[in-house]
């Protein structure tokens, strides 16, 4: 197991310098350059190259890469441009705040996604299932962005049952952090739910065809310890893995939710950072959230393995 | 005597009609200048004897109530802390009330006069000569004493190439600061620039021992609040002056900014009582805020903003007279400002609102939207149903992200040109995007923009990118020597009268041209909560919140 998580961690390694090449270079080739969002409509061509220089940008992008890549080696992700501030701060202030909406939205969508996804499997064509069904195409279906304000709307501005005050720290005050986290967690946690729902409907269908169901039920086991003692215990295998994708995602795909909210996390900062043409935290956040990415992939891997003992990583496994 | 004194007791005696006019002539000539030069000193000291008027400190309003902690919305973080060198209004909302101005533009005046803030007083001692008198017992936050070496320091500081600033085509009539004395300062200029002390009043001073870095991270003013912190993305903080030199000023302890990009969930945030300022909401939703208790619009004095549109003449199809005049009657005007702004605003083609004094009537009716006289000008131009040799007329529309009454108007006009058998693209393109298209690497035909200072001195109004001057800054890149002609000589003259006449005559030739679209003037309006007192909205987003109090 050891070793497994060493080789993984090792081939990771390139995949990262792979995926920070090709942001620097993309971001590198948008139209527009921090100088220019500065000055605005003062941005005449010698401004702008005035401004460049200064910033540093009006080297060849290898020689930035190059430039950067170094200062990443030595634990250095730089400053940003429009705020002077060590790029690590920046991002070590969102990254807590990303990571507690994904995991309260992911909570929200499991506490949906398992009782929706087991009735469903397991009273197939009723309509209950039609239920669980529709409300998870629902999810999946309804843009994030128009819940979000609507929900902004109604529970925040209209009912006032939770305040809009953007975000409050849970060591600061968890009443009051919880207050201003569930509605962008809601939002989420429904969309997230949809594709678990479905997921993990089929899962359990997939169980209750097995061999070891039929034996469980052919002993006189009760229906309800067939469920949750055999099937779904089976079930939930591939479901936390497709749980463990969904919170990779989540930590860059966000964006939209913190957005509307104004939540300070890794996806605002992007977006604002892309925006800006911000091009140090642009590419901090990327790496950082790459980096979540890869190892929670490893994560998950090694979870499973622990979940399935017919499934082992490392010399000889999968 | 000096010759100054001698020229002085000339004037004196042509004030008071102690001498003829031979004597006159005799008298100049002996100073070597000629008669319109004591003409237009006299006329310098009827401007000056208004503007050495005295600004007192303001006294604070015993009604106020002093504390609190103010909430503010704005759409987004400043892109930078140098407020000379950005010109977005997030930054102005803020870095305002960190730093002073030599003058400022008082908000709360229907005339929005330009009053003394750093300065209590100034004097055109001649013409090309403006003398500053400074406050006494200014300080900075950081504790260095305020003197006219940092008004010398940032004057040139702002006029520097290496600082890149976009302010520095507003003072291109400086030729050099010289400082009299520890709180008197003379502006050396080019040519007669009466605007001059409102175009100071867009000049924050900061201390002459600013550095590049401090300057960006931790700016250092005299303003009435000082800055604490900030965490891009959430909010920046600022803290009230203890030791600010208009005394019981200002009355609120702190203001906290939050960059909320969504106007509706702004709205939102207003609503629910945990905001108390929102800048600029949607035009559609001041009839909400204004039926909702807990709210209040405050709405500018005067509408100095509005819309316009630069036409690019440095290419084709809008290189040619004919075409932009054609896009200048296909521009619907009154339904844009009816169907996309709520009705708030109006058509006007004028540079000036149709109050001031330099509008000219001619715009009561110019450009009144008629398709056939658009298609008139573009058979003028050799266009038969949109082609030429075969030639399809093509053009695009830009405009940046965040403005659907912007991406209306654009299909509008698309949709009004089609009739006449023209291809309009329409663009929406994100900020940075947009700014690289029309000014750094420029690559549009017509884009959406608006301006100010349709309120102020004409001069001041003129020197916007819109309209001045020629080469890079002009985004519309025009080149025409009668209106740049026009722009200097209503610039440098002194008589109102004849001032007019020359305004008058730029309106005329600017309709004949069309270097770029007027669309009219928009209302600029902010959100507050009920208990917010004191604001007046700032028309250039220097909003002032020393006399803001809270009702609570």
């Amino acid at each position: 197991m050891a070793s497994y998580i060493i080789r993984r961690l090792m081939q990771a390694i390139p995949t990262l310098f792979l995926i920070s090449g090709i942001v620097f270079l993309v971001v590198d080739f948008i139209p527009g350059s921090t100088a220019a969002v500065m000055l605005g409509q003062g941005a005449t061509p010698e401004k702008v190259a005035i401004l460049s220089k200064q910033l540093g940008l009006d080297r060849p992008m290898p020689v930035r890469y190059g430039i950067w890549l170094g200062d990443v080696l030595r634990g250095d992700l730089g400053e940003s441009s429009i705020s002077r501030q060590p790029v690590w701060t920046l991002v070590g202030r969102a990254l807590p705040v990303t990571l507690y909406l994904t995991l309260f939205a992911l909570f929200i969508a499991i506490i949906i996604a398992i009782p929706a996804g087991t009735i469903s499997a397991i009273k197939r064509n009723s309509w209950a299932d039609l239920l669980c069904t529709t409300f998870a195409l629902l999810g999946l279906s309804i843009p994030g962005f128009w819940l979000a304000i609507q929900f902004v709307y109604l529970f925040g501005a209209k009912l006032q049952w939770v305040p809009l005050q953007g975000y409050i720290s849970p060591r600061e005050d968890f009443v009051e952090s919880v207050k201003t986290m569930i509605l962008p967690a809601l939002t989420l946690g429904i969309f997230l739910a949809g594709p678990l729902t479905r997921y993990l409907r089929s899962s359990v269908l997939q169980t209750l065809s097995y061999e070891f169901v039929l034996v469980a039920r052919a002993k006189g086991l009760s229906e309800r310890r067939v469920l949750f003692s055999h099937t779904l215990r089976t079930s939930l295998i591939p479901f936390v893995t497709a749980v463990g994708i969904q919170f990779g995602y989540l930590l860059g795909g966000a964006a939209v939710i913190e957005t509307v909210f104004t939540l300070p996390g890794v996806g605002y900062m992007a977006v604002n950072a892309i925006n800006d043409r911000d091009f140090p935290v642009v590419q901090g956040v990327v790496l950082v959230v790459a980096t979540g990415f890869l190892l929670i992939n490893i994560l998950v891997d090694v979870i499973y393995s622990i979940l399935d003992p017919r499934i082992r990583v490392g010399r000889g496994g999968s | 005597m000096t010759e100054r004194n001698d020229m002085q007791i000339l004037v004196d005696d042509v004030l008071h009609g102690r001498i003829d006019r031979r004597q006159l002539v005799k008298r100049a000539a002996a100073l070597g200048i000629a008669v319109p030069g004591i003409l237009a000193l006299r006329a310098v000291e009827e401007v000056s004897a208004q503007e050495t008027s005295n600004f007192p400190i303001p006294a604070p309003d015993p009604a106020a109530k002093v504390g609190g902690s103010l909430r503010a919305i704005v759409v987004d973080d400043p892109q930078s802390l140098n407020i000379l060198v950005t010109q977005l209004a997030q930054s102005r909302n803020v870095m305002d009330n960190v730093y002073d101005t030599l003058t400022y533009l008082d908000a709360a005046d229907p005339t929005f006069a330009i009053k003394g803030r750093l300065a209590s007083g100034w004097v055109f001692t001649e013409p090309t000569k403006l003398d500053f008198t400074l406050r006494e017992g200014v300080t900075f936050h950081g504790g260095e004493t305020f003197t006219a070496d940092d008004v010398k320091w940032t004057i040139e500081y702002v006029k520097n190439p290496e600082t890149a600033s976009p302010n520095a085509s507003i003072l291109a009539q400086i030729d050099t600061v010289e400082v009299i004395d520890s709180l008197t300062v003379r502006f050396n200029l080019t040519a007669p620039w009466p605007a001059l002390p409102a175009d100071l009043s867009t000049i924050q001073i900061f201390s002459k021992s600013a550095t590049p870095d401090q300057i960006l991270s931790q700016p250092n003013g005299t303003g009435p609040f000082v800055w604490k912190e900030w965490v891009p993305g959430d909010h920046i903080t600022i803290t009230k002056n203890p030791d600010y030199w208009m005394t019981g000023f200002p009355y609120l302890d702190e203001i906290v900014y939050r960059p909320i990009k969504e106007k509706s969930t702004s709205l939102a945030v207003m609503e629910a009582g945990d905001a108390d300022v929102f800048f600029t909401p949607e035009l559609k939703d001041k009839e909400v805020i204004e039926g909702n208790a807990q709210l209040k619009a405050a709405v500018s004095l005067q509408n100095d903003m509005g819309w316009v549109m630069y036409l690019n003449n440095s290419r084709a199809p809008l290189n040619d007279q004919n075409i932009r005049l054609a896009v200048a009657y296909a521009v619907d005007r009154r339904t844009y400002f009816e169907a996309f702004q709520a009705g708030q605003g109006a058509k006007n083609t004028s540079p000036w609102s149709d109050k001031h004094w330099a509008y000219n009537a001619i715009n009561d009716d110019a450009f009144e939207y008629d398709l056939e006289k658009a298609n008139s000008y573009l058979e003028a131009a050799g266009y038969v149903d949109g082609k030429k040799d075969g030639e399809q007329l093509t053009m695009n529309i830009v405009f940046p992200a965040g403005y659907p009454e912007l991406k209306q108007g654009s299909e509008m006009f698309q949709a009004s040109m089609l009739e006449i058998g023209v291809d309009v693209k329409v663009e929406e393109l994100e900020l940075a995007t947009w700014i690289d298209r029309i000014v750094t690497n420029p690559d549009y035909d017509l884009s959406w923009d608006n301006h100010a200072q349709r309120s102020v001195d004409p001069a001041w109004t003129l020197s916007l990118a819109f309209f001045f001057p020629p080469g890079p800054q002009n985004i519309s890149q025009y080149q025409d020597e009668e209106i740049t002609g026009l722009i200097a000589a209503g610039g440098s003259e002194l008589d109102q009268a004849k001032r007019k006449e020359i305004y008058d005559r730029f309106q005329q030739r600017w309709n004949d041209i069309s270097p770029g679209i007027i669309v009219g003037e928009m209302v600029l309006f902010h959100c507050l909560a009920a208990e917010v007192e004191g604001f007046a909205a700032h028309p250039l987003y220097f909003q002032d919140f020393r006399t803001v109090w809270l009702n609570r």
